[in-house]
């Protein structure tokens, strides 16, 4: 399968060739990242999918310049990792797992704090201007203590965004929060690639993965694909029709699949379903085929595939053939 | 290193720490009952032994203030260390641009500073009263060395006191309670602490010139703050804080 997402001519932000990181344990090596290349296009959100424990984060601290790696290069709007990574951390944002806020501090006060370590000229104007988007202008003077989860992890993410960064590493950007501020988060999300910026987004949300993002990469300490969504659905399942029939007798997935263009074919209850490449042109063959055997067609349309399905799918197929870290 | 940085970080120290009243308490408090203490035990030597009391006794008194503010400046420091990790907010600091020089910096002003300047008052109150009293010689200070050994004292408190602000930075590192990083670092002061009184006690028994063993002690300390520095650099940096800090 394809590892690397056809980018067309979009400039690259983020390039990593080869980048490994290995811990010494008591127990030995741990190989957190092996071998990981993948490039992220400017502009674009990058879902960066994986189980617990499979070395996102140590991926993400890597690319902060949080993190030496063991071997392996990665450059982030042309600057390299372990040579400018000053450079790096001047163009990053990092939303961590916990929001990591002073709770003894306002609101203006932990964003400010952000911002003159950044550098910036118009701190006050640039704090006001995210706690106005992501509507905590009116709590800006009470302490974070003093804030709900969600309340707080806008804050973090306003931080995270404060300073204009190039790429915007996101972990877990909406887990915990009730469905309003999920979407206001997610809204902010599509606002911030909007004005350019290339998000790193990590979660465990597979509905908001796929919502969100261009291009998801599946991980577990290697890189097991990295496509948009709608290419894994087309090379993992193709283009998978459903006939619904009033009901199906004996022999008709056989007659069906000898029709040279259906891939594959099989039944669940009353619906065959029949992968081929290009329904617009095929369905009405296989029409004819199913009303010449005495079908009664209720419904044909196409199968939609989650992006949990591919995940779990590849994840599994995954666990067959990457071994454990060691 | 980059100044606006330094003061960036110390103007959140002095925000977490210094806008309660309880943590001016803390520091005032104690220096003023160890302030009160001395001029009474200075007033009763005096009534003991007449108005010229040795001049030996009152090195040693001097020494209590330049112990004074390093006991508050561990626990500072320490509790800054403690309050970032309980924030968890240490993550988000280092994918800034700051330094670990910087970092450093920010979180030692903020506790040496407060306590120098609680102190400096306290001290000035001290020579005030004792003088007015007329238990300090009015030619003590030139007696010991005048203005340079007075700049050297200073000198001397200001790295005693960064020394052990240091040592309360990198022993709440390691820690992974704000009580057990209090008591450990202020029981680690207390063996620091000694070295002033050891040197005045030194100074006195080989009747040297007070500015000589002041001096000796700010080189040793000078040497001390090096040597801590550079290991809370290397103790600093981020693979460091984020994975050997607890």
């Amino acid at each position: 399968m394809n590892c690397r997402p056809d980018l067309g001519s979009l400039f690259t932000m983020i390039e990593i060739r080869n980048l490994t990181k290995q811990f010494a344990t008591r127990k030995g090596e741990l190989v957190a990242v092996d071998n990981l290349s993948l490039s992220v296009a400017a502009g674009q959100i990058f879902g960066f999918l994986g189980p617990n424990g499979a070395g996102k984060t140590t991926t993400i601290r890597m690319l902060t310049g949080l993190l030496r790696p063991t071997s392996g290069t990665a450059t982030l709007n042309g600057f390299a990792l372990g040579q400018d990574d000053q450079e790096i951390r001047a163009r990053v944002g990092l939303l961590t797992e916990t929001p990591g806020l002073y709770d003894t501090l306002s609101a203006e006060k932990n964003l400010t704090l952000f911002g003159r370590l950044h550098g910036l000229r118009n701190v006050t104007k640039q704090a006001h201007l995210y706690l106005q988007m992501l509507e905590l202008w009116d709590r800006r003077r009470d302490p974070v203590g003093s804030f709900s989860k969600g309340m707080k992890q806008k804050l973090a993410i306003a931080r995270a965004a404060l300073h204009d960064p190039d790429v915007l590493f996101l972990d877990e950007p909406t887990s915990g929060l009730d469905p309003d501020v999920a979407k206001l988060v997610r809204d902010f999300i599509l606002e911030l690639k909007s004005d350019g910026r290339t998000i790193f987004l990590c979660t465990h949300n597979l509905d908001e993965a796929d919502r969100l993002c261009d291009v998801i990469g599946i991980f577990k300490h290697r890189l097991i694909v990295a496509d948009t969504a709608r290419n894994l659905r087309l090379q993992l399942y193709g283009r998978e029709q459903i006939f619904r029939v009033r009901r199906i007798e004996p022999g008709w997935i056989t007659a069906v699949h000898e029709l040279p263009f259906v891939r594959q074919a099989r039944a669940a209850g009353n619906q065959l379903y029949l992968r081929v490449d290009n329904p617009e042109e095929e369905n009405p063959l296989i029409v004819r085929r199913l009303v010449e055997l005495g079908a009664d067609i209720q419904y044909i349309g196409e199968a939609t595939h989650t992006l949990e399905e591919i995940y779990l799918h590849l994840i599994d197929e995954a666990g067959t053939t990457i071994p454990p870290p060691t | 290193m980059k100044l606006f940085r330094v003061l960036a970080i110390a103007d959140k120290e002095w925000h977490q720490a210094f806008t309660r009243w309880s943590a001016w308490s803390a520091i005032i408090i104690p220096q003023a009952a160890l302030t009160s203490l001395l001029l009474y035990i200075l007033h009763v030597l005096s009534v003991l032994h007449g108005n010229a009391l040795p001049d030996w006794i009152m090195d040693y008194f001097l020494m209590f203030f330049v112990a004074m503010p390093a006991l508050n400046a561990t626990i500072i420091a320490a509790s800054g260390i403690m309050a970032d990790k309980a924030a968890k907010s240490l993550e988000p600091l280092l994918v800034t641009p700051l330094t670990p020089l910087e970092f450093m910096a920010g979180k030692l002003l903020v506790a040496v500073l407060p306590p120098l300047l609680v102190t400096g008052i306290a001290c000035h109150i001290f020579i005030q009263v004792a003088g007015g009293w007329g238990l300090i010689k009015s030619n003590f200070f030139e007696d010991i060395g005048g203005g340079p050994c007075l700049a050297a004292i200073m000198t001397m408190t200001l790295l005693l006191t960064n020394l052990v602000a240091l040592n309360g930075l990198l022993i709440a590192a390691r820690k992974t309670e704000a009580r057990s990083a209090a008591l450990s670092s202020t029981t680690a002061a207390e063996g620091i602490l000694l070295l002033p009184f050891a040197g005045v006690y030194y100074g006195n028994l080989h009747q040297m010139n007070g500015g000589l063993w002041v001096a000796e002690v700010i080189g040793l300390l000078l040497l001390a703050n090096v040597a801590v520095f550079l290991f809370g650099l290397h103790q600093f940096r981020r693979e460091n804080i984020l994975f050997k800090w607890k």
